[in-house]
């Protein structure tokens, strides 16, 4: 079991579940991190905290704290769902 | 038509048509496209959430456009969310519910967009979809199907262009023509088929996006692009360095803007306020009238005007970042930083601009949807040291800390520091006290940080300038009228009441001590100090200004000064720094003009050169009553400053909290507990300094 926290920038995964059942997790689920949908991790505010994310071709920021009740599978992959893109979207060099 | 007996033609009533959308989606553009500038803009009943609405003539029917506020679902989790959904359930007390409902829908954004727009459509209202942000779809190769959009969701689909009025008749026709919708189809199927084993939470958000993924098969067509715009500027501005970099940069043209560029426009105010205040003084006959008109109305409408230039520049800043998509990502750089004391990124321009002044610092908590978040943003804010905060810092730094190097390096002296350390200080207070809020008063289950990060676009001039004359017209409207109220009553306090044998007797009674000093002063910056002094009480304007100080030291402001003096005594204070202190209450930037008033020169420009020399000498100078003993040391000089980098001495500051609350109680508790905090600093300060200097 991993969580959306533990993905790695640049990576997507795809969402299994949503724990909790407070405002935050009901927040999540009506932003569309749905079970079954593809979460890209674009990338981490400098101080590694929010996460940008990607999902169902918008963006989207969260904190790791609450990208831990997310339970994801693992990695599917390097891909981009935004716009259709299909190429490679590498994170710019840190 | 109905002809009245009167032979006029009687307008059909007004349609209300509510305005709903998903923040971000250009609804305030549509708006603005559809009812032009609003007509109404108010409160909601009982809540601080802003009611605007608009009414234009479509085809002869008057229509009244309501914008609600920007919600993502009809399962409110904020005040702004919760009135849009009581709206449209006509279970807002006094208002009844929506005759047709607009639902903007980003159509570079559709597949979540569609969540809302399900449930309202699901309510049975008469419903239009406006599909807007088109054009930015184009760009990124989305296109959508709005013909196929409206037959499978069951209601009219209108693309829009609102910034260019595209799009604009036809949906006020199609608004005009709508009638309730049939439920979406497949809708209440998807609901069922949801996995019971999935938390009942989670079923609703399973089933409708779901639904809508079939829904938007084959209506949205992406066209493969190359790596978007918004993916290229997101890199940069979300980079750890450049994003880093791009974010101190964009803060230092918001704040130097409201501190400095807002500085000329403050002073051509104020000149015009002297110049009025003047031509007035010179029509009315001397007396209580003329003090009243000039020094408490003309004065207070003045202290009021005087924060138009930073409430409109900073509001301008705002409406431009949020316009382009800037301001949710400044919250996202910052987040981390402010998540310790229990806030979150959105705080940051608020405090940020108190350090200008707090009013339109609190103003921009208006962008922090989160209540909490934004009470406690809003009592943080004056913590912030202020620019009027800087001038008495400066005078006291400049004349009573000891301008000595520190650590033998040259160019870091002891006033830089204690100046920085004045800064640091309101910091370090408000940090602690979100420390001590949000695990008390403001203890309560974590809030929901799930921020969009909208689609980089242009920002719209209207909307910017709407978004500007929005925020000024309700702070003169609404504080500015309390505040013009309490400067009459505090210019009430400060000349009644007026016994004029017993101003002049205290000025003779000046004229001796100062003779009876002057005699055994050794000392001989004193003795040019007090000659000074005694010369300026044979002038006509230095014993207009001797006068005025008697005065005002003997009005009730002056008998409060003279009354709290064995609260101030710890902090090193004589009872007039008590006077100056109370005497400050209606504008902090007056304090410095009101040390001048008490020490007898009259209306001093402390800013300036001239005037601030000949206040420091004054100060320098002045003694306990009956006694030699200098009043102002260092350790006093530092216990004042400390006293108003912590005070809510400011009167207009505490109104604005007020009206952004909406209640009473956060002012007073905000006045209270900076007051006890204000003073304990002062007292921590004066007596640490006087132990260590003694």
């Amino acid at each position: 079991m991993t969580s959306l926290k533990e993905v790695a920038i640049g990576s997507t995964a795809k969402v299994e579940l949503i724990t909790g059942s407070d405002p935050t997790s009901e927040r999540l689920l009506e932003m569309g991190i749905t079970p079954g949908v593809l979460v890209t991790v674009i990338g981490a505010a400098p101080l590694g905290c929010p996460l940008e994310l990607e999902v169902r071709g918008y963006r989207l920021s969260i904190r790791r704290s609450d990208a831990a009740r997310v339970t994801v599978f693992p990695s599917v992959g390097l891909r981009s769902t935004w716009a259709g893109d299909t190429s490679v979207r590498r994170p710019l060099p840190r | 038509m109905n002809v009245t007996a009167a032979g006029v033609a009687e307008s059909p009533p007004p349609l209300t048509v509510a305005l709903l959308g998903n923040p971000n989606t250009g609804k305030s553009t549509l708006f603005s496209a559809l009812a032009g500038i609003p007509t109404r803009v108010g409160n909601y009943p009982g809540v601080t959430v802003e009611e605007k609405v608009g009414r234009f003539v479509h085809a002869g029917r008057p229509i009244d456009l309501v914008d609600l506020p920007g919600t993502y679902s009809l399962a409110p989790k904020s005040p702004d969310e919760k009135v849009a959904v009581d709206l449209l359930r006509g279970r807002l007390a006094g208002m009844p519910a929506p005759d047709r409902v607009v639902i903007v829908v980003d159509a570079t954004n559709l597949e979540r967009n569609l969540y809302l727009a399900s449930q309202v459509i699901e309510i049975g209202l008469p419903t239009v979809i406006a599909l807007t942000l088109g054009d930015a779809a184009a760009d990124r190769g989305i296109e959508v199907d709005a013909a196929e959009l409206t037959r499978r969701l069951g209601c009219e689909v209108v693309p829009v262009v609102a910034p260019r009025r595209q799009g604009i008749p036809r949906l006020a026709d199609a608004i005009l023509a709508a009638v309730p919708p049939r439920q979406p189809e497949g809708l209440a199927a998807a609901l069922a088929a949801v996995d019971p084993a999935q938390p009942p939470t989670a079923r609703e958000a399973i089933g409708r996006y779901a639904w809508i993924e079939r829904v938007i098969e084959g209506v949205v067509r992406r066209r493969p692009v190359a790596r978007t715009i918004d993916d290229r500027i997101d890199a940069v501005v979300t980079h750890r360095v450049w994003g880093t970099f791009l974010f101190a940069l964009t803060m230092l043209a918001v704040f130097t803007s409201i501190f400095w560029l807002s500085a000329p426009l403050m002073e051509g105010i104020s000149f015009g306020v002297d110049t009025v205040a003047e031509v007035v003084r010179g029509l009315l006959p001397e007396g209580a009238v003329r003090s009243l008109v000039v020094d408490g109305v003309i004065a207070g409408a003045g202290s009021v005007v005087v924060f138009v230039p930073q409430i409109a520049l900073l509001f301008f800043w705002i409406a431009l970042l949020e316009g382009c998509g800037y301001l949710s990502r400044a919250a996202f750089l910052m987040d981390r930083l402010l998540v310790g004391v229990g806030l979150s990124g959105k705080s940051f321009i608020p405090l940020l601009s108190s350090f200008a002044c707090a009013i339109p610092g609190i103003m921009a908590a208006r962008t922090i949807e989160n209540p909490r978040d934004r009470l406690l943003t809003i009592l943080l804010a004056p913590l912030m040291s202020c620019s009027a905060r800087l001038p008495v810092y400066l005078l006291m730094c400049s004349a009573f800390v000891p301008n000595v190097p520190l650590a033998g390096i040259p160019w870091l002296r002891l006033p830089a520091l204690v100046l920085a350390s004045l800064y640091a200080l309101g910091v370090i207070v408000a940090a602690l006290a979100a420390f001590v809020l949000t695990r008390t008063v403001f203890r309560g289950p974590p809030q929901p940080f799930v921020m969009e990060l909208p689609g980089w676009r242009w920002p719209q001039p209207r909307i910017v300038l709407e978004r500007v004359r929005e925020a000024t017209w309700s702070f003169l409207s609404g504080a500015g009228t309390t505040i013009l109220a309490m400067s009459v009553v505090l210019w009430a306090l400060s000349h009644y009441p007026r016994d004029e044998a017993a101003v002049e007797a205290e000025v003779a009674s000046e004229r001796t001590n100062l003779r009876a000093r002057l005699e055994g002063e050794a000392d001989e910056a004193t003795v040019a100090d007090l000659a000074a002094a005694l010369g300026a009480l044979d002038t006509p304007e230095g014993l207009d200004a001797a006068r005025r100080g008697a005065a005002q030291r003997r009005s009730f402001l002056g008998l409060a000064g003279r009354f709290i003096e064995p609260v101030v005594r710890p902090l090193g204070w004589d009872w007039r720094l008590g006077c100056a202190a109370i005497a400050s209450f209606p504008a902090r930037e007056v304090v410095l003009g009101t040390l001048g008033v008490i020490y007898n020169l009259g209306d001093v420009d402390a800013g300036s050169e001239e005037g601030g020399t000949v206040l420091v000498r004054r100060l320098r100078s002045a003694t306990w009553d009956g006694s030699r003993r200098k009043v102002f040391t260092l350790p006093v000089a530092l216990s004042i400053m400390v006293f108003f980098a912590l005070c809510a001495q400011c009167a207009s500051t505490l109104v604005v909290i007020g009206r952004e609350t909406g209640s009473w109680v956060w002012p007073l508790a905000s006045f209270s507990a900076m007051t006890v905090l204000a003073w304990l600093g002062a007292l921590v300060t004066y007596q640490v300094g006087t132990f260590l200097g003694g």
